[in-house]
């Protein structure tokens, strides 16, 4: 009986085993490089890659080494295992030193690699936040370039086509920046013409109106609403409302002021005619309500004047006297008419009547006297004039007061003009009567339709005629208007509207 | 790469120098002590490694995924058998060589265990390869669970 048992299953197991260690070892390899591949900067595939090669290694050495083992035995050459055995098995620990090795070197550069990975990570999202902020930082660029460009387009737009003067002034006052309608306010065709060239000081008329504005500015940093007179060589007498503010450091540039103004010569023209109307307006009521009161007890005494007259001898001292009363009574009774003329209280026959003619009867009744004196009348009668509707003898009456003034204004000798035009595009006609006489005061330009209102001695005239020449006109429909320059002559323009329009 | 693998060439040089060849005995008999003292560290320093990939894979969760859970229970296994191996290599050094019969490595031999108990233990202990198969086919399941793992997160990718 054979004793112990047999090692038999031991022995299998080991070829078996040996077999299969080889064949999972080399298909753990297989795998592990085909990870290794599709990935080679990963560091756990890196790491499986060298575990399996050196699993395969030892699996090969140790069961090459065991199948070879059994072989030789087998064949009976058991001492070459002898010999092979101890190279097989340090080659196995070597192997799992290796393995062993790969393990904690792995932890170690797993470590590391986490470290970078997550710095790659952080750089990556890093990058892609300056990347989004730059991109954003792009938008809100152009976003706001062209924001400030809408801006700017806006402003300018506002600035060009304002219909008041914009302007910009420098430190010594003068000018920088205009727009078109202070250019045209001004005269000027293009900026270039003012920039660095004019001073706003050389615009006022009055030298005081500057500096008072400069004092403002010093003071409160701004003026507002002020009304100022300036000159410039299209216009003599342009009235303007000025706002200025002053502005320092402005752009990185120094002090600047910067204003606005409107101008405001026609409504300022035109406010002084309303008053003037108004003003006039207000004399004719009162006038008309004087002359009145006076008419009846002067027509009183009038009539008991020439009644008493008649029971007097004309040759007696009582009749001459009463003759000065009759006379004095009828120069009063003169005087009231022309003041109910001026009130508009008369009536009036209006009839369609050519000006050319109403004209032509006039003028030769002063020519002679007017040769005389060294005057010469010019006429210009326009051709094509329509009629107008008007009491022929009142306008024959206006033309001849404007014309003896016109006769009184020239002292030595000089020219009349009489014109007369339509307007276009206005129904309405123009009598123009210039002369070349001394002008009209400036001072006393406004007061020249007032009534009583005369730059004749006392006695020589009532000053009467203009105001009313004024009523009558009035009267009509029309307007007159006045043009005069001290030392060179004065225009009266007459402008009445034409028969089609009544 | 290149580094890699000049390090661990000259690691495999100096190993290789520094340990008698003589010495170099594995599950064979190891005549010489410190071939086998070389060895058994060998296996320890092998288990122990694994031990901390246990712990590394536990502790960074890779366990959650199923590739990474067979290369954790492959290397249980791997340590289970440095423990057998270990073992083995001490019964076989401790066992009186009379008690196993027959031709060194022979299909033939026979071991006598009524004589010593170590002799049922190196019987046992003999049969590593019930726990080093199953490691090495659990760490080959594992590759390529995790190579499958990321064809399939390519693809979703793609």
């Amino acid at each position: 009986m054979t004793q112990g048992i047999s090692l038999a299953p031991v022995w299998f197991g080991d070829v078996i085993g040996s077999a299969l260690m080889i064949l999972l070892a080399l298909l753990c390899l297989v795998y592990a490089s085909r990870l290794r591949r599709a990935r080679p900067e990963n560091v756990m595939w890196m790491y499986l890659f060298f575990l399996s090669l050196a699993l395969t290694v030892f699996s090969v050495s140790r069961g090459v080494a065991h199948l070879a083992k059994h072989v030789l035995v087998m064949t009976g050459k058991g001492h070459v295992w002898a010999t092979l055995s101890p190279f097989t098995g340090a080659f196995n620990s070597l192997t799992f030193m290796v393995v062993g090795s790969v393990t904690l070197f792995f932890q170690r550069v797993q470590r590391i690699n986490r470290l970078v990975l997550n710095d790659k990570k952080a750089l990556e999202v890093a990058s892609e936040e300056v990347g989004r902020l730059n991109q954003d930082l792009q938008s809100l660029l152009t976003a706001r370039t062209e924001q400030l460009r809408a801006t700017q387009d806006r402003y300018r737009a506002i600035f060009e086509r304002s219909k008041d003067m914009i302007f910009v002034l420098d430190d010594r006052g003068m000018f920088a920046d205009i727009n078109h309608a202070g250019l045209e306010t001004l005269g000027y065709d293009s900026p270039d013409e003012l920039a660095g060239r004019v001073s706003f000081e050389e615009l006022f008329m009055h030298e005081s109106d500057y500096r008072q504005l400069l004092h403002d500015l010093e003071r409160e940093g701004f003026v507002r609403d002020r009304e100022c007179r300036l000159r410039s060589d299209a216009n003599p007498d342009t009235v303007i409302l000025l706002s200025m503010t002053t502005c320092s450091g402005l752009s990185g540039g120094g002090l600047t002021y910067h204003g606005i103004a409107k101008d405001i010569t026609a409504r300022t023209r035109m406010d002084r005619q309303l008053q003037k109307a108004d003003k006039l307006a207000s004399l004719g009521q009162i006038s008309a309500g004087i002359a009145h009161e006076i008419n009846n007890p002067l027509g009183v005494i009038l009539g008991y004047c020439q009644l008493i007259m008649r029971r007097q001898e004309k040759e007696s001292q009582e009749y001459k006297d009463l003759a000065v009363i009759e006379r004095q009574a009828k120069n009063c009774k003169c005087i009231v008419e022309d003041l109910l003329k001026f009130a508009r209280a008369t009536g009036t026959r209006k009839a369609l009547i050519d000006i050319n003619e109403s004209l032509k009867e006039i003028v030769p009744l002063l020519a002679h006297q007017l040769e005389l004196d060294n005057i010469t009348v010019e006429t210009s009668y326009g051709k094509d004039i329509p009629p107008i509707m008007a009491d022929n003898e009142k306008i024959k009456q206006v033309l001849m007061n404007i014309l003896i003034n016109a006769r009184q204004a020239i002292e030595d000798h000089g020219t009349i003009t009489v014109k007369t035009e339509a307007v276009t595009g206005r129904d309405c006609i123009r009598i123009s009567i210039s002369d070349t006489g001394c002008g009209i005061p400036a001072s006393i330009r406004d007061r020249i339709f007032d009534p009583f209102f005369t730059t004749k001695p006392v006695g020589e005239g009532t000053g009467l005629g203009l105001s009313l020449s004024y009523g009558i006109i009035q009267d009509h429909g029309g307007s007159i208007e006045v043009n005069s320059e001290e030392g060179s002559g004065s225009t009266f323009s007459i402008l009445l509207p034409t028969g089609e329009m009544k | 790469m290149k580094k890699l693998i000049c390090t661990f060439s000259r690691c495999v040089l100096i190993v290789f120098l520094a340990g008698s060849l003589e010495a170099g005995w594995a599950l064979q008999t190891h005549e010489a002590h410190e071939g086998l003292v070389t060895h058994q560290l060998a296996h320890v320093f092998f288990a122990g490694t694994m031990a901390l990939l246990v712990y590394w894979l536990e502790s960074n969760r890779f366990v959650k995924n199923k590739g990474w859970r067979l290369v954790q229970i492959s290397c249980l296994l791997l340590i289970f058998w440095n423990v057998v191996a270990f073992s083995g290599h001490w019964v076989a050094k401790v066992l009186d060589a009379s008690l196993i019969v027959g031709e060194s490595g022979a299909i033939g031999q026979r071991i006598l265990v009524q004589e010593s108990p170590l002799s049922v233990c190196y019987y046992v202990l003999h049969m590593d390869h019930l726990l080093c198969v199953p490691a090495m086919l659990c760490l080959f399941l594992g590759i390529r669970s995790l190579y499958r793992h990321m064809g399939q997160e390519k693809d979703s990718m793609e």
